[in-house]
């Protein structure tokens, strides 16, 4: 187990600023999980973690030694990569060998790592075909017995179940948290997928155009996020954001707008009074927190009525679109609700769930 | 103290990689420099062999090859023989390359395996017989004769190189076409012949070239109507050196304008051609 | 793809491949049976061996055999190492790499002769080299390479020429089959720890290996093939397979000997192509 700490690390290609000084610090053993939107520089970040990329600027720390310009195979980690990468002329068998051959193991050695690694992950029975003879997960499996099985201080992952279809993926989620659980490997994980995000990371890192948004546990990211972005890349469908303004009328605090007055609660009154200016506010509140009437959780909500535009029939789930003055709000309401298009609906907000988010520096205030 | 080092290892790569090219540049430009030096230069410099690099240059070589030797006649015949077998084998080629590229059917990989075999094939076992055949059908000694004979060498070349140009362009577009009222010919026409045509207009030139180059066969056919390297390869021979010089400037000089247009094409073509 | 189930349309993809099929029936496969008639029946129309026995007769044919195997022994591994050599470094896709390529490729579009001519004009004894030696004071008189009783310099030249012309085919051969190797492959080798030299050995060999084995043979079927090259520089001083069928048909007018020497280059070229295509076979497939 290893820390691994990230130093104002900066990647630029040309004018491409892929990595934009990134300070990162993840505790031994700990499964990070680097998220964000396509683009955003997830797949870069890691590869200069590997030194299949060298830095532009700042360090990267394994426990208390400088790696930056160690080459990647001195850095002793390992890769699962996105498209798997296992060498096509080399048997299942060879693929989860030849690197333990190269880092001297000894024959027995190498021999009861492969049956172990194979046994965990349940590919035993492939060890002699080639890759072209298996499928999509099979590869896959392969690629993560071969990361494994070389005991790295570090485990990168590129998007290892991306090409999976939705079964699989699922399946290969737990398997691989059990795994990494099991390793107590320190690991960084890249994905774009927040429910991969959210139910594998111990901790992670929203990226978006190179700089770390946000750091933290699921929970924080889903309930406390920091800005804007994170609060909207975060849960699905996404945050609703409607342009407020603060008005102050007898002793109460609201954000309000055509057709809207939201009562700020009592506990999170100080946060709103020391705001100086009033206008160039953002509301923003989940869709799962606002409720249908007869489904209220809470009696500290506010009520609004609108027009149903469009219904979402999930089944498990209902998503409704409502008509309001500032544009549609988003309604998540569990089980299959019976909507009809064009009626009168009235939702109720959760007070205790709403966040507010200065336009202009797109920061939260709460 | 690490940082330091990078640039150094970086650098010295860097002047090996240099060092490398200017070898590989010299011995695969020299050859062709030279003789272009050759071509132009007075046959009194030729002859002085203290003089490397000549001072005088002329242009009566050209001259005496082209109306005394008659290259003019030749280079005349090699290019009706190559465009006749370009023309030829597009027209033969197409059709076969398309239904390689866009139809499954029983005997498919045969028709492409006996395209293959054919390459495995030396002109030399080929060369005698078509005489024979061609005196017969009296075309021996023609154009067509040699571009018949080109054509036969060409064609499976062709339909490989066709087949995977065409299966390169998107099936999609050719049926998104059908969908919105076209005919399979008007599709290929108006969707994939355009979409496919730098690397058609390459092969094109590549068939060319091909043709343009051929020696053995060429010289074989024909006694009188000889193409330009069938002609050199007989009387150059027997000419003083300058004028060999010449002669093989003009030969090497159209092919290599002609692989400049197709460079970006080089690898994929050859690289099927030879596969 | 389209795969047609009604019968209807079934012919189309057999009536586009038709003229082709035909034109090659005709020019390639009908002059085939012809050779074998040419190579197999006497003057006097005897079926058998005889024109091979008159061939075998012959030293010339021997020399010529001999001369070919020889030339193909040296050229070929040459220019394969040399074509792997370029195509990797060329793969290394430093700057300005294009440029290296197009000038690699150049011979590519040359014919046999102007490649000998370019060669004479550098070896000939007024040629670049004798004069440059010269020059230099390394020597008085020009060498001669060209000549009676000079076959063995003359046979260095084309070798050196066959080098020159023929290795951008390997070249490309390689050059493309490198470059579809996928770049993860490497990286997954350096993320696990191999040196250069086992990426090398281990990734970049073994994925080359079926189209090295495959421009190896084809250049050695291209290689029963050198004629202008050789018969330029050398004449009949250096007598060669192709070579003599050129002499024995355009010389002599012996067609029949003439399709029996054709006939022997087709069923040597046809019999290495056997001995590859069963031996040499790798037993993974592409992803
Ligand atoms: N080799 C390169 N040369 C130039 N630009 C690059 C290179 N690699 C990546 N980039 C750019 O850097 C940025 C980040 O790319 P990166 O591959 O890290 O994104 P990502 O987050 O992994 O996206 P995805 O989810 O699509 O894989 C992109 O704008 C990309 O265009
Ligand atoms: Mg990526």
């Amino acid at each position: 187990m290893v820390k691994v700490r990230l130093e104002g690390l900066k990647k630029y290609f040309d004018k491409v600023k892929a990595v934009n000084d990134i300070d990162l610090e993840i505790i031994p053993g700990e499964f990070v999980v680097l998220l964000g939107p396509s683009g955003c520089g997830k797949t870069t970040l890691l590869r200069c973690i590997s030194g299949l990329e060298r830095v532009t600027e700042g360090k990267i720390f394994f426990d208390n030694d400088n790696i930056t310009y160690l080459s990647p195979r001195d850095r002793n980690i390992s890769m699962v990569f996105q498209n798997y990468a296992v060498w096509p002329h080399m048997t299942v068998k060879n693929n989860i060998a030849f690197p333990l051959r190269i880092k001297k193991y000894s024959q027995q050695q190498i021999q009861e790592k492969v049956i172990w690694v194979a046994n965990l992950l349940g590919i035993d029975n492939l060890l002699d075909r080639y890759p072209a003879q298996l499928s999509g997960g099979q590869r896959q499996r392969v690629a993560v017995a071969r990361a494994i099985v070389m005991e790295p201080r570090v485990l990168l992952m590129d998007e290892p179940l991306s090409n999976l279809d939705a079964l699989l993926r699922v399946r290969m989620r737990a398997e691989i948290k059990k795994l990494q659980e099991k390793l107590k490997v320190t690991t960084i994980y890249v994905t774009h997928d927040q429910v991969e995000a959210m139910t594998m990371g111990d901790r992670i890192a929203v990226l978006e155009q190179g700089i770390i948004q946000q750091f933290g546990n699921s929970d924080e990211i889903y309930h406390n996020p920091v800005n804007i972005f994170v609060a909207g890349f975060i849960g699905s469908p996404q945050m609703n954001f409607i342009e407020v303004e603060i008005v102050h009328k007898n002793e109460i605090f609201y954000l309000g707008t055509k057709g809207l007055e939201v009562p700020v609660l009592d506990i999170l009154k100080d946060k709103v009074s020391k705001l100086s200016d009033k206008r160039n506010y953002i509301l923003g509140i989940r869709p799962e927190h606002i409720y249908t009437a007869d489904r209220a959780q809470t009696d500290k909500v506010v009520t609004t009525k609108g027009k149903v535009y469009f219904a979402e029939l999930l089944r498990s789930d209902t998503v409704i679109h409502l008509e309001k003055e500032f544009g549609l709000l988003v309604i998540k309401t569990p089980g299959d609700l019976k909507i009809e298009e064009g009626k009168e609906l009235e939702v109720l907000i959760d007070l205790s769930r709403i966040h507010l988010f200065e336009k202009d520096t797109r920061k939260a205030i709460f | 103290m690490m940082s330091q080092k990078i640039p150094i290892a970086l650098k010295i790569r860097q002047l090996v990689t240099i060092f490398l090219v200017g070898i590989i540049v010299i011995w695969f430009l020299s050859p062709v420099v030279l003789i272009t030096i050759s071509a132009f230069a007075s046959p009194g410099d030729y002859y002085q062999i203290e003089k490397v690099i000549p001072t005088h240059f002329t242009l009566n070589q050209f001259k005496s090859l082209f109306f005394g030797l008659e290259a003019w006649k030749a280079i005349l015949t090699s290019i009706k023989v190559a465009g006749l077998t370009m023309l030829l084998s597009f027209i033969l080629g197409l059709p076969a390359g398309y239904a390689l590229s866009r139809y499954i059917f029983p005997g498919k990989n045969f028709l492409k395996l006996l395209c293959l075999a054919t390459k495995m094939l030396p002109l030399m076992v080929l060369a005698v017989p078509l005489l024979i055949i061609f005196m017969k059908m009296g075309v021996s000694d023609t154009i067509w004769g040699t571009s018949l004979a080109h054509t036969a060498m060409v064609l499976p070349i062709i339909i490989l190189i066709f087949s995977s140009i065409l299966s390169g362009v998107s099936v999609d577009y050719e049926e998104a076409a059908m969908i919105f009222g076209l005919s399979r010919l008007h599709a290929f026409f108006r969707i994939t012949i355009p979409l496919a045509l730098p690397g058609l207009a390459a092969s094109a030139i590549f068939a060319f070239v091909l043709s343009w180059n051929e020696v053995f066969v060429a010289t074989i056919l024909t006694l009188t109507n000889r193409t330009l390297p069938a002609h050199i390869l007989k009387t150059a021979m027997a000419s003083p050196d300058y004028l060999k010089f010449t002669a093989g400037f003009i030969m090497a000089a159209p092919a290599m304008v002609f692989i400049f247009f197709v460079r970006k094409h080089l690898v994929t073509m050859w690289g099927i051609s030879l596969k | 793809m389209i795969s047609f189930n009604q019968g209807e349309k079934k012919w189309i993809p057999y009536l586009l491949f038709l003229p082709a099929l035909i034109y090659l029936a005709g020019f390639i496969g009908y002059p085939l049976v012809k050779t074998l008639q040419l190579a197999f029946i006497s003057e006097k129309g005897k079926v058998g061996m005889e024109n091979f026995i008159t061939l075998t007769r012959d030293s010339t044919f021997w020399k010529a055999l001999k001369n070919t195997l020889y030339l193909l022994m040296v050229i070929v591994p040459l220019q394969v190492i040399l074509a792997f050599l370029l195509a990797l470094f060329v793969n290394g896709r430093f700057k300005g790499y294009m440029t290296v390529l197009y000038i690699i490729c150049i011979p590519l579009a040359l014919s046999d002769v102007s490649a000998a001519l370019m060669s004479y004009n550098i070896f000939t004894s007024h040629g670049f080299l004798n004069k440059l030696l010269i020059k230099f004071g390394f020597i008085d008189a020009p060498i001669y390479f060209f000549g009676l009783g000079l076959s063995s310099r003359a046979f260095w030249v084309i070798v050196l020429t066959e080098l020159w012309r023929a290795t951008p085919l390997v070249f490309v051969i390689l050059l493309a089959s490198l470059q579809v190797i996928s770049k993860d492959y490497f990286e997954a080798a350096d993320v696990f720890g191999f040196s250069s030299w086992q990426k090398f050995f281990h990734i970049t060999l073994p994925l080359t290996m079926p189209s090295l084995q495959s421009a190896l043979l084809i250049r050695t079927l291209f290689a029963f093939q050198i004629f202008g090259v050789v018969w330029l520089l050398s004449g009949r001083d250096i007598p060669i397979l192709a070579g003599e069928v050129y002499y024995q048909q355009a010389e002599l007018s012996n067609f029949r000997l003439a399709a029996t020497y054709g006939f022997i280059i087709a069923f040597i070229c046809i019999l290495i192509s056997w001995v590859y295509l069963t031996f040499l076979k790798t037993k993974h497939s592409e992803l």
